[in-house]
């Protein structure tokens, strides 16, 4: 009897921990699956940055970003032939140029920053990634018009840094603003 | 020493069966982060978004009504399509007239394709019950008035209710588009 008692424990183990571990496994075997947060320290320092750009302060994106950073623009045609997206060239220095351009474009410059609008996804191949989906506001310095852009980013980490960026947005009224700084 | 043996294998299993747990719970978010949940690409729901695009690409209308409800809204991200409350205005107000946008490009395009790679497609399931899937990839087609091949970035992210998407949510540079709206027409 107690033999019986004592392999039913041990079947009774065998059960108990075989079911989550084969819950996992179905997990794991999705590399492109994971998990995500909102209130972490990777999206409070994606926030900062964000805050930072508005005031047209570099600084957090000097100490963010490694200077080999990777950006993407997904405009249209911005692709090559095997749908890959082009790098845009010059790593961080060219991306922070970039940004500082907008505000000889624009004025109170503005994103939003609600919530929900920023979130950290961990993959479980590794990969981190902090992503924003937004609109991006200005009043042009050369149309005198408002805008409203929205925006999606992703911003891909390895360890505090980040190492690629991705945009994604419709440029009209900002193409339309540098071809009216251009004719002033 | 029976009892003693005994004993050890409770305390094993209950040690055993713990340590996951407690790894979830490491893992977890903060409970007060109610924008946290979990993301994967190999589900029914992926599965059925992929269907829907390869709809999309056939013009196929009942694939369109397979997924979507009647009731679809759907925001088209582009410039300036948005309320004085920085909310991205509905473009098309009920499955219909996505329906007929969505056909018009067939009238402006051929060959329209968009990649369904490893990756692009992922659903997401928030702590709160919500389940949205999101898309990343690129919208090929060849304009019928341009006759340019153009490749276009596309992100779009669909609501789910039950087993229907009830709200859709497309980002792309509309440069493309408007240009071939023109050649149309100037023809």
């Amino acid at each position: 009897m107690k033999k019986l008692f004592l392999s039913m424990i041990v079947l009774a183990t065998m059960f108990a921990c075989t079911a989550p571990e084969k819950k996992a496994e179905t997990t794991a075997e999705d590399t492109e699956g994971g998990v995500y947060v909102s209130l972490d320290d990777k999206t409070a320092k994606v926030q900062q940055l964000i805050e930072a750009y508005m005031k047209n302060d570099s600084s957090a994106a000097h100490d963010l970003y490694v200077d080999t950073l990777k950006s993407v623009d997904g405009f249209a045609n911005n692709v090559d032939s095997l749908n890959k997206y082009k790098v845009s060239p010059g790593g961080r220095s060219e991306f922070i140029n970039a940004d500082q351009y907008t505000h000889t474009l624009f004025s109170d410059i503005k994103m939003t920053l609600n919530k929900g609008n920023l979130k950290t996804f961990t993959g479980n191949n590794g990969q981190v990634a902090t992503g924003y989906w937004g609109i991006w506001t200005g009043k042009g310095k050369y149309t005198n018009a408002e805008t409203k852009v929205p925006l999606h980013m992703l911003l891909w980490w390895e360890g505090d840094k980040v190492v690629q960026i991705y945009r994604m947005f419709d440029p009209a009224t900002l193409k339309a603003e540098v071809a009216a700084s251009q004719k002033k | 020493m029976k009892k003693l043996f005994l004993s050890m294998i409770v305390l094993a299993t209950m040690f055993a069966c713990t340590a996951p747990e407690k790894k979830a719970e490491t893992t977890a978010a903060n409970p007060e982060d109610t924008e946290t949940g979990s993301f994967v690409s190999i589900d029914d729901k992926t599965a059925k978004f992929k269907e829907l695009l390869e709809a999309a690409m056939k013009n196929d209308a009942a694939g369109y009504r397979a997924v979507l409800v009647d009731t679809l809204k759907t925001e088209d991200a582009l410039a300036d399509n948005v309320d004085s409350l920085n909310r991205v205005k509905t473009s098309h107000d009920g499955l219909d007239a996505l329906l007929k946008s969505d056909s018009l490009l067939h009238n402006l395009y051929d060959n329209i394709e968009m990649t369904t790679e490893k990756g692009q497609i992922k659903t997401f399931t928030f702590a709160d019950g919500r389940v949205v899937t999101g898309y990343w990839g690129i919208w090929t087609g060849t304009g019928k008035f341009s006759k340019r091949f153009t490749r276009v970035p596309l992100h779009m992210i669909a609501w789910w209710e039950g087993d229907k998407i009830v709200k859709f949510f497309r980002m792309f540079d509309s440069a493309s588009l408007k240009g071939e709206i023109a050649a149309s027409q100037a023809k």
